[in-house]
């Protein structure tokens, strides 16, 4: 029989509402006291009912009642109310999800960057793209000119030297390079301007040259997420494109106070930690600041925050658990992660349906995960022939006639 | 409880933190300024949790819709008395747990039925409840202090103290009744009355 002492410690301890050391206590009685754990049980399981029971949005009247009857009880002498329909029109409320909304996004602008667009240029093996890497020559052959199907086969120098690379035939060989390469929207990014100046850049370079990007890239949880239904539906939206295109937004998320208090966010994951939150200066300086509350009143944040697809990655454990990553935040502050969120180039990117719709792709994710795949990406003739199904198709054909 | 978190963490950023306490102060002293669109926002920014407690207090849309709508034009007439030294959201929720449990006792002397709202239970015309739920008859059947202190802790989120600030107990009565409200809570739902 619990007694009254354990009995409180259990309640608490489901609440959340326990020192370290008495959590230490309510497991230890849990894991040694079938009774105790019985009674964690049937609380955890009280609570999963309760909290399917969701919150009821008031009746649409009610704002405006409130307001009526507010302005007829006012007291004599009073000064008379005119109240702003603006400011009733519903955005206060998408307000209070603004900061795990920002860090959502960042999420994403990461994913955005980091899941193979834009590739790496400066791997073994590529040959063209990056003049500053010792031994990589410029390839400027099919500048000035259209390529030609005879221009992809393995007479072509750059195209035996770009498939002595075993990794690179076998992606070029495989069922999954296929369906990529013939999905238009797939080499309409390959083959766009944008694609190829933030490939370019020296931000790109540093971001994926870092621990920390590998380090986010390898891990199950950042996995997860993108390969969530929910990430899909969100990238697909307008609104996330709309967002993504703001400066406000690219301003909050270049303030350190932002990353600090997403990072803490990530892991209040209980009520309580949320709670000791409240002391936070850093979520104070955030309110305080004009470009934060203007990404309050944007339509696009408001939409978004709005969608099912949205609360439910905000949800997800794993969204908690790249927040909390040292690399996440690590990427965050890099000066390079930011200028490629300023560059034009990259915002073109992200704003192009071919590239929000190949993100959708199974064969594209499973690709883009591939050293491989960033190698063939940074090569000229690659990027050449990515424009046009014929060339491309002239590209297989000639790694398929290495096998042969 | 970690499964309702995404309601708790919403909760939080909307209506508390010191960022909240803060826009409440100047909201409440621009409102005694005169400036009425300020209460505008407060209203804003309450109106949905204070409706959504009011519904699982009394398990009546439009019983909470009346007791939310009494609540603010309270909180309006009164507003010179609050002290700002304490937070807004205990002084406004505290009238609003304060409303439904007046309205439970005038409820009472019309309809006496061990605690259930006849009401709410029987939706057969437009004052009817929008979902007759499970949860919903189940909190109708804790006595109405107790399902308070199980609406403050499981639907909005408050810790133990918080919910003793807003019914001026002490935590152990808070504790109490939670405990003892659970239990029953959970007794209702293995064995629904309908």
């Amino acid at each position: 029989m619990l007694s009254r002492d354990q009995i409180d410690l259990i309640h608490r301890d489901v609440d959340d509402a326990t020192t370290p050391d008495e959590r230490a206590a309510a497991q230890d009685l849990i894991a040694q006291n079938p009774e105790a754990r019985a009674l964690a049980a049937e609380l955890r399981h009280l609570d999963q009912i309760l909290a399917r029971d969701a919150d009821r949005d008031p009746p649409p009247h009610l704002k405006r009642a409130i307001l009526d009857a507010v302005h007829t009880a006012r007291r004599p002498g009073q000064k008379s109310f005119r109240f702003a329909t603006p400011v009733l029109g519903g955005h206060m409320k998408k307000k209070s999800l603004i900061l795990i909304g920002a860090a959502a996004a960042a999420v994403f602008v990461v994913a955005a960057i980091v899941t193979g667009f834009p590739p790496g240029s400066n791997q073994a093996g590529t040959i063209g793209g990056d003049p500053t890497i010792p031994g990589v020559e410029q390839a400027a052959r099919y500048r000035g000119r259209p390529m030609t199907e005879s221009d992809v086969t393995l007479q072509n120098p750059e195209v035996q030297a770009l498939f002595q690379n075993d990794e690179i035939v076998r992606l070029v060989q495989s069922d999954l390079f296929r369906q990529a390469m013939q999905n238009d929207n797939f080499r309409q990014v390959m083959a766009s301007d944008a694609y190829r100046q933030l490939m370019a850049s020296d931000s790109y370079r540093q971001l994926v040259a870092s621990d920390s990007y590998r380090e986010l890239m390898a891990s199950d949880s950042y996995r997860q997420l993108l390969a969530s239904d929910s990430y899909r539906q969100l990238m697909a939206s307008d609104s996330y494109r709309q967002l993504m295109a703001s400066d406000a937004y690219r301003q909050v998320q270049g303030m350190e106070a932002y990353r600090q208090l997403q990072a803490e966010l990530g892991r209040a994951a209980t009520p309580e930690a949320m709670r000791a939150l409240e002391s936070n200066a850093l979520y104070r300086e955030l309110m305080s600041v004009d470009a934060f509350r203007e990404l309050q009143s944007m339509d696009a944040w408001r939409q978004i925050q709005s969608m099912d697809a949205y609360r439910q990655v905000a949800s997800m454990d794993a969204f908690r658990q790249v927040q909390a990553m040292d690399a996440f935040r690590q990427i965050q502050s890099m000066d390079a992660f930011r200028q490629i969120q300023s560059m034009d180039a990259y915002r073109q990117i992200a704003s192009m349906d071919a590239f929000r719709q190949i993100q959708s792709m199974d064969a594209f994710r499973q690709i883009q995960s591939m050293d491989a795949f960033r190698q063939l990406q940074g090569a000229e003739v690659f990027q050449q022939a990515a424009r046009s199904a014929v060339l491309s198709d002239a590209l297989m054909r000639s790694a398929v006639a290495i096998q042969d | 409880m970690r499964s309702s978190n995404f309601r708790h963490v919403e909760l939080y950023l909307t209506t508390r933190g010191a960022a909240a306490d803060e826009l409440d102060r100047v909201a409440v002293g621009r409102c005694l300024a005169g400036q009425g669109d300020a209460f505008g926002d407060i209203v804003e920014r309450y109106h949905r949790p204070l409706f959504n407690v009011a519904f699982r207090m009394l398990h009546h849309l439009q019983d909470a819709e009346d007791a939310t709508q009494t609540v603010w034009v309270n909180a309006f007439l009164r507003l010179a008395t609050y002290n700002p030294k304490y937070r807004f959201f205990s002084w406004i929720y505290r009238m609003t747990v304060n409303e439904c449990l007046n309205a439970l006792k005038r409820r009472k002397s019309t309809v006496p039925i061990d605690g259930l709202d006849i009401r709410a239970a029987t939706p057969a015309s437009d004052r009817t409840v929008e979902a007759a739920d499970r949860v919903g008859h189940a909190l109708m059947r804790l006595t109405p202090d107790d399902r308070a202190v199980v609406v403050l802790k499981h639907f909005v989120s408050f810790s133990y103290q918080e919910i003793a600030d807003v019914m001026e107990i002490t935590v152990k009565t808070v504790k109490s009744r939670l405990f003892t409200a659970r239990e029953r809570l959970r007794d209702a739902l293995s064995n629904p009355v309908r």
